[in-house]
């Protein structure tokens, strides 16, 4: 012990040296004659002149960064006083946030300052699920991660270890460590999202990053996309200046949500009967003749094997799928095929709701290209997609070893079209469970909360119990890291520096608008970390965060100081006008793909085909999911601020169907299915179907360390059961039957 | 002059406890020297104001941490055990973290508030800044190292016999307890007493609110009976 020492130094400093500048002159320190304070941890003697005494700056500081309160990526610019983020705004020069911020974006600084966080590395020392955890060393956790991954690769190959992540800035460098450690075993959150969209326009148009051409639309089709609550910023945007403009707007969702208020037309669909209505609306436009026979004729292929397929799906058959009006299916398809081709049919987004959804994301493609609206002002056009049009500087690494163990979730034995960096999430946690094809040992899961996320969470559990090795990195100790081994802090995106992020042809930074709190660290340094004591040096060669973006602006004519000050860099346009003249798809046959030859090969339905949707039983409902303005999946529920705003989920459910259960608007109620069951809030509206109930996901937490929303709410993913589209791997969300009654009872 | 070195030390002591444990602390309290140190300081503070400054059974609380130990036969897990409950009562816990050691947290309900700044605005008035691996402004060990750095001035002050400046370093301390100190700490010690699992901390705690107050109320008193002790012909009675 050294207080002893302390002491002794203490009496033999110099304080008579000390000239004392008179009562309340100055700063103390300056007066103090040791030059260091003995066995101080938080403070120090100030150095120079300049910080000496210097009073804090009565002015924001501004920063410009780029959000992650959701995966949209808006620009921001951050008002930080005296080292304190103070207010958080849109970043005008954003094409996403244009200068304004949504919900999520504006509470981001609550997300900062949880008292909840995780504040240093952490290793469990009771019983897995105990909550028993001692603070750590950096050094120490990632040597005990380290450890635990080389005895798992020694004795069962890499391929025993898993390694997943949600869709963030910093995943192609975590996605590096796995590739460098070499298992195939990766697992994206996609599968629980848009699968079925990615891959239906990947195959119609080669690409999936496509969008309608708001400013200059008359008609736009929504199928269960709620741009107002699901919220992308400059969609949002986009949408109410339309609707403003006079844009019809038809929303096709089994639910009034606040797309369908604000539409023209909210068609309450049956879950899983929207197939049958652009499979009938197809139909009017192909035996009305209101396609555009020209562009068919020169930029697609298997019109003719279309033609014949849609021949029975008459709006009069749809009706009875879909529980729509033979007439309103004509209104509609005439209405869009006489505004086309100003007018698009939406890709939509979380488009994991039924086995069929694969092909009603395919019947929408098809639509676009029936009314030839692809790359017309108003129409359908590609946005470029993340990687946006700017070639950015490459990390010199070697080549990853050669991986020759199959995958865990079946990609691509048992789903061959599901893209490998894509996956099926449920699968590998189904496989971990059974142990086939063989045993996984380890996971390493990165900002992702697989406990709350993935169906059938009772079968989550059982499959953590297999593991002989769970670390998660992430910011606050989430239901997973409840579960983990070791737990690392990872600081905010207010706090770090991430790889660049593009947009078109411009450049956006993430810079730390603060200093790091507590002992946290960015993502891209943990990665090198780890990969270093994995003996997989070669593969990080960036010293920080920092240098990795220094090494990615080097092709391009800008300095890091001078894009931190700025916030973003635009490079030379490579647009020329007229670009809508050209038209190249990176499909098989290089032509939109109405027959996918593809699909055709491994034996799917080349064109969209209707399959029968199971219905509930007599007395029960669809449990419908998605989303709310101010909450972000499973990820912002702590935040305080947004708690405020939405404190718990609440179950949507018909005044007919609330009555003759004797269930009351705001009364807890239980909803169960046969695996699993959660007690929510009732709110019994007429903006519901009467067969379906709905809930807002990303509520009922199980980490007790979430103090704001612990116990909160009820999870859907108690409910729902995994079950899973072949064609492209999604979870089918809206196939779950379930029945409701009072808590009480 | 006694009485401040005995202050002095007894700040050490209190953040000595509430640093993160190391192997050297676990081995102080196991060995006694820990307690020792503490009934050193105690007694040295008790015999200048010839009266005890802290009860009797604390003292004997101070005491029986090292014989608690000895009885559970549990030594070699000792650091471990205090890793883990530090871990557990001030950084991360499952199923609840109950004694964040931050002002702000108890003040407002958030990380990095009001009261945060302040205290930063505070310390760098006074020359002092935050290290970068150090905790936050408002964190409890942040705090007391700042009061220790006000005796240690303090220290100074009476060496030159500056009356003056030994006052502005008293009202700075005063407020300092006003403004912060008294608002939190005294509940965030009952809170570790009542939640901690391990004696040590038990123990700690209440030994810092006893120190905590008795401070206060030193500050607080007229009369500055402590000026008696200086020993300089020029100073003058307050």
């Amino acid at each position: 012990m050294k207080l002893n020492e302390h002491k002794d130094q203490d009496q033999k400093r110099g304080i008579s040296r000390r000239n004392f500048l008179g009562a309340g002159a100055g700063s103390i320190a300056a007066g103090v004659a040791a030059s260091t304070l003995p066995g101080f941890k938080s403070l120090a003697l100030a150095k120079g002149k300049e910080e000496d005494g210097k009073k804090y700056s009565e002015f924001f500081e501004e920063i410009y960064t780029v959000c992650e309160m959701c995966v949209t990526r808006c620009g921001l610019k951050a008002k930080v006083k005296d080292g304190v983020v103070v207010k958080l705004e849109g970043n005008p020069a954003h094409p996403k946030s244009r200068g304004k911020l949504c919900p999520r974006g504006n509470a981001g600084i609550m997300t900062l300052y949880d008292p909840d966080r995780l504040k240093t590395p952490m290793i469990r020392v009771g019983e897995r699920g105990s909550g028993q955890f001692r603070r750590a060393s950096w050094d120490e956790a990632l040597d005990y991660i380290a450890d635990g991954m080389k005895k798992i690769k020694a004795k069962y190959g890499p391929q025993a270890m898993i390694m997943s992540s949600t869709h963030n800035l910093a995943q192609l460098q975590f996605e590096n460590l796995l590739q460098a450690y070499g298992s195939p075993n990766y697992g994206s959150q996609r599968s629980l999202c848009f699968n079925a969209m990615v891959m239906a326009f990947t195959m119609t148009f080669g690409t999936s990053s496509v969008t309608g051409d708001y400013p200059n639309t008359d008609y736009i089709i929504y199928n269960g996309r709620n741009c107002f609550d699901g919220i992308v910023n400059s969609e949002a945007q986009d949408l109410v200046d339309a609707i403003d403009r006079g844009t019809k707007v038809v929303v096709l969702d089994p639910r009034f949500t606040k797309s369908a208020a604000k539409a023209t037309t909210w068609l309450p669909v049956r879950p899983g009967g929207d197939l049958a209505f652009f499979l009938a609306v197809n139909n009017v436009i192909i035996r009305e003749g209101w396609y555009d026979k020209a562009f068919i004729d020169k930029h697609t292929s298997g019109f003719e094997k279309l033609v014949e397929e849609l021949e029975p799906y008459t709006p009069e058959w749809a009706e009875k799928e879909s529980d729509i009006p033979a007439a309103e299916i004509y209104k509609v398809a005439r209405d869009f095929a006489a505004a086309a081709p100003r007018a698009f049919a939406h890709p939509n987004w979380r488009t994991s709701n039924t086995l069929n959804s694969f092909q009603t994301e395919r019947a929408i493609a098809i639509l676009n290209v029936l009314v030839g609206n692809w790359k017309k002002p108003g129409g359908l056009k590609p946005t470029g997609g993340h990687g946006g049009g700017v070639k950015l500087g490459d990390v010199p690494q070697p080549p990853y070893p050669r991986v020759a163990a199959m995958r865990l979730d079946g990609v691509p034995l048992k789903y061959p079209l599901v893209p490998l960096k894509i996956g099926v999430m449920q699968e590998l946690r189904d496989a971990i469970l059974v142990g086939r094809p063989y045993q996984a040992k380890g996971w390493l899961i990165f900002r992702q909360n697989p406990v709350m996320s993935l169906s059938d969470r009772n079968k989550t559990l059982e499959a953590l119990k297999k593991l002989d090795l769970i670390v998660s990195i992430d910011i606050v100790p989430n239901d997973t890291s409840y579960y983990s081994d070791v737990v690392l802090p990872e600081c905010t995106y207010l706090e770090r520096y991430d790889p660049l992020s593009v947009v078109g042809n411009k450049v956006f930074l993430r810079q730390p608008v603060v200093s790091a709190m507590y002992d946290s660290k960015p993502a891209v340094e943990i990665f090198k970390l780890l990969g270093e004591r994995l003996d997989l040096k070669e593969y990080f060669n960036y010293k920080d965060g920092e240098d990795y973006v220094r090494q990615q602006l080097k092709p391009l004519k800008i300095t890091l100081e001078e894009l931190k000050w700025r916030g973003h860099y635009e490079a030379p346009s490579k647009e020329k006008h007229g670009d809508h003249e050209e038209m190249v798809f990176q499909t098989a046959s290089g032509n939109i793909e109405i027959f996918s030859e593809t699909l055709n090969q491994v034996g799917f339905d080349a064109v969209p085909k209707w399959k029968e949707i199971s219905r509930p039983d007599q007395g029960k409902f669809y449990l419908l999911t998605g989303k709310v303005a101010q909450m972000t999946q499973a990820s912002t529920q702590n935040n305080q601020w947004l708690s405020e705003l939405v404190p718990e989920n609440q179950l949507w459910i018909h005044p007919s169907a609330a009555s003759i259960r004797g269930i009351h608007d705001g009364e807890l109620v239980t909803v169960e299915s046969e695996v699993g069951k959660m007690q929510v809030k009732a709110m019994v509206t007429e903006g519901i179907r009467p067969d379906c109930v709905w809930t807002n996901f990303g509520f009922g937490h199980m980490s007790k360390g979430l103090r704001t929303t612990y116990a909160k709410g009820g999870l859907s993913s108690n409910v729902h059961k995994s079950l899973t589209d072949p064609i492209s791997g999604s979870q089918a969300l809206s196939q779950t039957m379930v029945s409701v009654y009072p808590a009480k009872a | 002059m006694e009485t401040l070195k005995a202050q002095a030390n007894m700040y050490e002591i209190v953040k000595a406890a509430f640093y993160p444990p190391d192997a050297g602390l676990a081995a102080a309290i196991a060995d006694g020297s820990f307690a020792g140190m503490i009934q050193a300081t105690v007694d040295q503070c008790c015999s200048l104001t010839a009266k005890c400054c802290m009860p009797s059974d604390l003292m004997k609380e101070v005491r029986g941490i090292t014989d608690s130990l000895n009885q559970e036969d549990d030594l070699d897990d000792y650091p471990e055990t205090l890793h883990v409950e530090y871990t557990w009562l001030f950084v991360n816990a499952f199923p609840n973290l109950w004694t964040p050691p931050y002002e702000s947290y108890y003040r407002e309900g958030r990380m990095m508030g009001r009261a945060a700044l302040d205290c930063l605005s505070i310390y760098k008035e006074d020359g002092l800044v935050l290290t970068e691996d150090g905790e936050l402004p408002d964190h409890l060990v942040t705090q007391l190292e700042y009061l220790h750095f006000l005796c240690l001035a303090e220290m100074d002050a009476v060496e030159q016999g500056d009356v003056e400046y030994r006052k502005t370093l008293r009202s700075k301390k005063r407020k300092f307890y006003e403004k912060h100190i008294i608002h939190w700490v005294p509940g965030f010690c009952g809170k570790v007493r009542s939640h901690s699992r391990v004696e040590f901390y038990r123990v700690m705690s209440r030994l810092l609110k006893n120190f905590i107050l008795l401070e206060n109320r030193g500050l607080n008193a007229e009369k500055l009976d402590l000026f008696e002790e200086v020993g300089h012909n020029e100073v003058k009675r307050a």
